[in-house]
């Protein structure tokens, strides 16, 4: 298990350069740099003195490196990155790396937890959507299945919002806590509560299809038949032989979900002033912020590598077939 | 084979096609009865064409009772409104919430202020040597008072003698200069709006070159009071320059190498601080918490400010007016488009104040086919402005000729807007032998549905003259790219603090700016003398007659085609008494002082 562990690291490793190299080179290819955003148009701010000046804009980018050619720039990045600094917002002048790391934090409690609502609701639904095929709970479940993935996440989220927290009064529209109040667990709840679903409505949907679909090829095959008529009880066959076959297919579903996720937040974080790091890209981006947005590419990407090499480990410990594959090779 | 569910009852797929439709219409109801009563106006995207723009509905029976920009501040005396020594205590420790904009590079470091967040807020924490009231004028803040000669060229400013830092260090004017060597540094990391606030003192621009080593026109008389020669000479370098700039604490600094600056504590959390405000928190790109300084040395000089707590939340406007609606915001601007919205609300006062800014076109003159002055005059003829304000922009502004807008004793009756007249737009071409043939550029910049639909309404307006236009997408990363490559005819512009004072206008129409050199292709000798004249003095009475010319060539010339004077509208909580709406969307809180719960 630990050489394949290791087998797919070694495979991730050039794939996560590949990508960091691809996002410097376009980062860099788009119109506009961070040094033109930094001058004001109004010249009430300043557009008659030194700001407009070729000088300026030439000492800035030379103090920035950005005057260096492009594969000397990455090489610097890089060598940075290798003594742990990822510079500071060219921006705002924040240092990036605790900044990051605090939105990281805010993101992985949005994603995770909609994630951990499309996998209990939609495993749970899915499975019982199965075993009562054409049931009135069948039909509904996948009415409202179709209804979460049709819908687009920011609408939902608004709909959310006009319902729940103006017209009911019983969710806050936005952000992570109550400002001046207490903090309590409760508080982080209840704001949770509303982009957390949202996020996590398509992807249970999702997951509620594949469930069902893999679930009903399951409760076909030979074997249930046979534990079926040796007398086992429905409960017993459902949840020791068909489950957990049924279940296979879905961990790379769910892998599969995480960079959706991460994407869908950046809507979702931008609509419920969730403090993450999809509202610190739209920011950076709009800057042109290069460290920032080198930043977030590379937790991104590391993220969704190492949700995929969970995935890989979960699949081969659901499926000893996987393993001893590996290891009689 | 089925499965092992035979006991669940089975329904036909015609019973769930009925089923799912009773489901589906029953929620669209729902849906609709929801959403119908308080739906917001939609965006006007539409383009609305002329002469038969029906108007839009605003209604706003709001509470005008700001006046407009009131006349210039000149020298100052000291403001100090003496209030009992001993603090009185709040009625509440209820924090209060206002939003503020949010600007491209949103930060908190105080050598960058720039944007909406810091000017709602540094005031408060670190005092300026003045500071922005509600009208938009400058008053003496951290100065007790600031005094220009009648020539123009030298400013005397002195400190308030008690004013001392929240750990108990003397603010004294080593901590002025300090900080103006620092906005003039060239190794400043931060944005160049910060190193234009000492733009026009003596000797910023060999410190800022390298060839001296300190601003040679700035001199410390004593711990309080300084003296700083002008150049040029300028009556009215203290209106002109943003003198709300807040001064930093030289001592937090001192030992610290001056190319780390950036990387010192203090410029991620300003936590020694001089106002009635101290620094709690800033979640970059959320909010800005303050908790009241209590013993503040200023609360025996202004008064102390009733509210403890104050958050200012970085939001944009759709999640400003739910937050305003629910509850969780006591003052917030309003875009036009959500004022019908908001004035329905129960529990918030709707206010409209005319804004400093304005908006309206401008003209590339160094493209051949708008040099000549009677083309630029067709274009403001084949507007309906008064149709574009109220379909486009809900009614809201003021109609203007030209940038000078105020103070009223700077306004020339005589200069007014141009009616709508397509007949003499039409004409003005024909003798100005202007080629139809050809299709002009307009640039538009970003993906705004406001500024797109003025991009629209320009084509279509300029079609019915036979004009042609074209719209030239580009994203805002590129505006200033774009301006210098200057492959566009007409642009959009808006903003600005023009009513403020007319000397303001120069900094885009006299012909050494970069406005008018670089982009505007503008140049009017005549103009650039008047604009010298009208700040060798500060008497309304001798500057009012230059100003008067200078809108008269402006209004000939029309670099611009000014569309209106921008109105800024405000909601604020109704429990929240001593609110006055600002000129300026920036300047929330400018009355922070007066607030208090009802």
């Amino acid at each position: 298990m630990g050489r394949y562990i290791l087998n797919r690291v070694l495979i991730a490793l050039p794939v996560l350069i590949g990508i960091t190299i691809l996002n410097f080179v376009f980062l860099h290819l788009a119109p506009g740099d961070p040094v033109t955003m930094m001058m004001p148009t109004d010249p009430t701010v300043g557009a008659s003195s030194m700001a407009q000046t070729q000088e300026w804009q030439q000492y800035q980018r030379a103090r920035l490196g950005l005057d260096k050619p492009l594969p000397v720039q990455y090489v610097l990045w890089v060598r940075e990155l290798a003594q742990g600094n990822f510079g500071r917002s060219i921006a705002s002048g924040y240092s990036v790396l605790p900044e990051v790391a605090h939105r990281l934090g805010s993101t992985l409690e949005l994603t995770l937890t909609a994630l951990a609502i499309s996998i209990v609701l939609g495993i749970g639904i899915g499975v019982l959507s199965a075993v009562s095929q054409y049931s009135v709970l069948d039909y509904l479940a996948t009415f409202c299945s179709f209804l979460a993935v049709s819908v687009p996440g920011f609408f939902l989220a608004l709909l959310f919002i006009y319902l729940f927290a103006l017209k009911l009064h019983v969710l806050p529209t936005s952000g992570m806590s109550t400002l001046g109040g207490p903090a309590s667990l409760s508080d982080a709840v209840v704001h949770l509560i509303m982009p957390a679903a949202v996020l996590g409505a398509s992807g249970t949907a999702a997951l509620m299809r594949f469930t069902r679909s893999s679930m009903l090829e399951v409760l076909r095959q030979d074997y249930v038949v046979t534990a079926r008529s040796k007398g086992l009880s429905e409960r017993l066959i459902v949840v020791r032989h068909a489950f957990r076959n049924g279940v296979l297919p879905i961990i790379t579903v769910i892998s599969l979900q995480l960079p959706g996720l991460f994407g869908g937040s950046i809507i979702i974080e931008q609509v419920f002033y969730w403090q993450g790091m999809g509202m610190l890209g739209i920011k950076a981006v709009f800057d042109r912020d290069y460290p920032v947005i080198m930043a977030l590419n590379l937790i991104s990407a590391m993220l969704v590598l190492s949700a995929n090499l969970l995935a890989d480990i979960a699949y081969a410990f659901a499926d000893p077939r996987i393993r001893y594959a590996r290891t009689l090779r | 084979m089925r499965n092992g569910a035979e006991h669940v009852q089975l329904i036909t797929r015609r019973r769930l096609l009925a089923g799912g439709a009773v489901l589906a219409a029953g929620a669209g109801i729902t849906l609709l009865q929801a959403c119908a009563p308080t739906a917001p106006t939609a965006q006007p995207t539409a383009v609305p064409v002329a002469p038969t723009l029906p108007p839009a509905a605003t209604k706003a029976a709001a509470a005008p009772t700001a006046a407009p920009a009131p006349t210039a501040v000149l020298t100052v005396a000291p403001t100090a409104v003496p209030v009992a020594a001993k603090p009185t205590a709040a009625p509440t420790d209820q924090p209060v919430s206002m939003s503020v904009s949010t600007s491209r590079g949103a930060h908190y470091n105080p050598l960058w202020y720039c944007c909406g967040s810091q000017i709602a807020t540094l005031p408060w924490i670190l005092m300026g040597l003045a500071r922005q009231n509600t009208q938009g004028q400058f008053e003496p803040w951290l100065a007790s008072s600031y005094t220009l000669d009648d020539s123009g060229s030298t400013v005397t400013i002195k400190l308030q003698p008690t004013a001392r830092w929240s750990d108990g260090q003397p603010i004294t004017a080593a901590d002025v200069v300090w900080t103006w060597e620092l906005w003039a540094a060239p190794w400043i990391h931060g944005p160049a709006s910060a190193q234009s606030k000492v733009w026009g003192l003596a000797g910023a621009t060999e410190f800022n070159d390298g060839t001296a080593d300190k601003i040679a026109g700035v001199q410390v008389v004593d711990d309080h009071t300084i003296t700083a020669k002008l150049d040029p000479p300028n009556a009215l370098w203290t209106i002109g320059q943003q003198m709300d700039f807040g001064i930093l604490p030289k001592h937090v600094f001192d030992n610290w190498p001056k190319d780390k600056l950036a990387d010192n504590p203090y410029m991620d959390a300003p936590t020694v601080s001089s106002g009635p405000y101290k620094f709690v928190k800033y979640e970059l790109d959320q909010y800005i918490e303050m908790m009241r300084w209590d013993d503040w040395w200023g609360n025996t000089v202004w008064k102390q400010p009733k509210m403890t707590h104050v958050f200012a939340k970085q939001l944009d406007p759709p999640t400003a007016i739910a937050q305003i609606e629910r509850g969780e915001l006591n003052v917030a601007a309003v875009p036009g488009q959500e004022m019908e919205r908001v004035q329905k609300m129960p529990n918030v006062e709707l206010f409209r104040v005319p804004s400093l800014g304005m908006l309206g076109y401008w003209y590339n003159q160094r493209r051949p086919s708008l040099q000549d002055k009677r083309v630029r005059q067709a274009f403001d003829f084949a507007l309906d402005k008064e149709a574009i304000r109220k379909a486009v922009n809900f009614g809201l502004g003021k109609p203007t000729a030209t940038t000078i807008m105020g103070p009223d004793w700077a306004l020339d009756p005589s200069v007014k807007p141009r009616p709508y007249d397509p007949e003499k737009a039409k004409a003005l071409l024909t003798d100005a032998g202007f080629d139809a043939s050809q299709t002009l550029t307009y640039l538009l910049v970003g993906s705004d549905a406001f500024v797109k639909s003025l991009a629209e309404v320009f084509q279509q307006y300029l079609g019915q003259i036979a004009v042609k236009v074209d719209l030239k997408t580009v994203t805002s990363a590129v505006e200033i790219p774009e301006f210098d490559k200057g492959d566009f005819d007409i642009g959009l512009i808006g903003g600005g603090e023009f009513a403020r004072d007319p000397s303001l206008s120069a900094a885009y129409f006299r012909s050494d700016t970069a406005w008018a050199s670089k982009w505007m292709g503008y140049n009017n000798p005549r103009l650039d003398e008047l604009f010298k004249q009208g700040v060798s003095t500060s008497d309304p009475k001798k500057r009012a007659p230059i100003y008067f010319e200078v809108q008269q060539i402006l209004n000939d010339e029309v670099p611009w085609l000014l569309l209106w004077q921008l109105e800024q509208v405000w909601a604020a909580d109704k429990r929240l008494g001593g609110f006055t709406p600002y000129v300026m969307s920036t300047s929330t809180g400018a009355s922070l002082l007066d607030w208090t719960w009802k």
